[in-house]
């Protein structure tokens, strides 16, 4: 069966085809969710932007230049999307981590053991989850933007720029100082030494 | 200033993405300067805290793709729309023009709801149940966004009425001392 990209179905979307939003739909939910859920950190919001994220795919189709990446463009309007809802949600305050809410066991190679779960690892793990998650909430918000994108997400520093609107000399240096925020706050926890 | 100008190449570097040119000549210099070498063992020990405390992220909810066709507004929606309209205009007649904005945007969410009940209802696609879940994001957002909107209008509501009622009461007193100067025998009654 071939696997048509997404530049394709998005052009089948343009025509009118249903289906090849539900195939692009399937294929990006999972990492949009993560992204956007690691930048708000409340699963609500972060299904209400992924939502609308789609929303927006389905509407602004036609407006999608040839010779751009999907992915790039997707994430756009993403970001754009959690820095519209951080400018409103000013009756809300990202301040406690959420629980993570896979158990330990779930994930990873020893996946589907019960047998292989540490309960002492888990609870340590779930505190450094906790600090690092605190420590990107001090981070300004164009170099925790940057952070999740890149360690994350996995995208390259040029598609980085492309979807943050600057250059990627800059991405590069709100990296920089990004992972040594992140750092300090983790040395300032007593989680690693200086 | 140190090398504080090789901090983009380091953090490229970290990420393998340096290119070749780029490579020799930062390992050249590493060969020579310590600081460097920690600098980038320090954002290298950095990226493993990340990884080891990279935040975890629940199961992603599915997006369902619902296809909206056209059809003739059900009697639901066609009620749904009226109580709308109703009620915009109840809540226009006693705002008063402060409120015009906030009604404005509460409007446009109380169509647009309307509007997606009428898309989902013209859909034999979706089930019961998906029509309920549908249906309560929508309000969950509705209510979300504009519960400050809406405590505002309450508000308004509660002026006007105590407005309209201290109005009344003045008139009620204005009526009975009218009645009295034209009949004083009424306040032996």
């Amino acid at each position: 069966m071939t696997r048509h990209s997404d530049e394709e179905l998005l052009r089948a979307v343009q025509a009118g085809d249903p289906d090849s939003l539900g195939i692009l739909v399937a294929r990006w939910e999972q990492p949009l969710f993560r992204f956007v859920y690691r930048l708000m950190r409340r699963q609500e919001d972060a299904r209400d932007v992924c939502q609308e994220t789609f929303l927006r795919v389905l509407k602004k189709a036609n407006r999608f230049k040839t010779g751009s990446r999907f992915s790039t463009w997707m994430y756009q309007i993403a970001l754009n999307l959690c820095r519209d809802h951080a400018r409103k949600a000013r009756r809300w305050r990202l301040v406690i981590a959420e629980t993570p809410e896979v158990p330990e066991h779930a994930e990873g190679p020893l996946a589907g053991d019960p047998r292989a779960w540490d309960p002492a690892r888990a609870a340590e793990r779930r505190e450094m989850s906790a600090a690092v998650l605190r420590g990107l909430d001090r981070l300004p918000p164009e170099q925790r933007e940057v952070l999740v994108l890149k360690e994350f997400e996995g995208l390259k520093f040029r598609e980085i720029a492309e979807i943050v609107g600057c250059p990627e000399s800059t991405v590069k240096s709100r990296m920089y100082y990004g992972l040594n925020g992140v750092k300090a706050a983790l040395i300032g926890e007593g989680f690693t030494e200086a | 200033m140190g090398c504080k100008h090789w901090k983009n190449d380091w953090v490229a570097r970290l990420y393998d993405e340096l290119e070749p040119d780029e490579e020799r000549r930062l390992v050249a210099h590493l060969e020579d300067c310590a600081e460097c070498r920690a600098t980038l063992e320090g954002l290298s020990s950095s990226r493993e805290l990340l990884q080891e405390g990279a935040p975890r992220v629940p199961a992603t909810p599915r997006v369902v793709v619902l296809q909206s066709r056209w059809s003739w507004p059900s009697l639901g929606a066609f009620a749904a729309g009226a109580a709308c309209a109703a009620l915009v205009f109840g809540l226009g007649w006693f705002a008063g023009p402060a409120q015009n904005e906030t009604l404005e945007l509460l409007k446009n969410d109380l169509f647009a709801m309307t509007e997606r009940v009428r898309q989902l209802e013209g859909n034999r696609d979706v089930t019961p149940a998906a029509m309920r879940k549908e249906l309560d994001n929508l309000e969950r957002r509705l209510t979300r966004e504009r519960v400050q909107d809406l405590e505002q209008l309450v508000r308004s509501f509660t002026m006007a009425e105590r407005r309209t009622g201290n109005w009344m009461d003045q008139t009620d007193n204005r009526l009975v001392l009218l009645a009295l100067r034209q009949d004083p025998s009424l306040q032996e009654r």
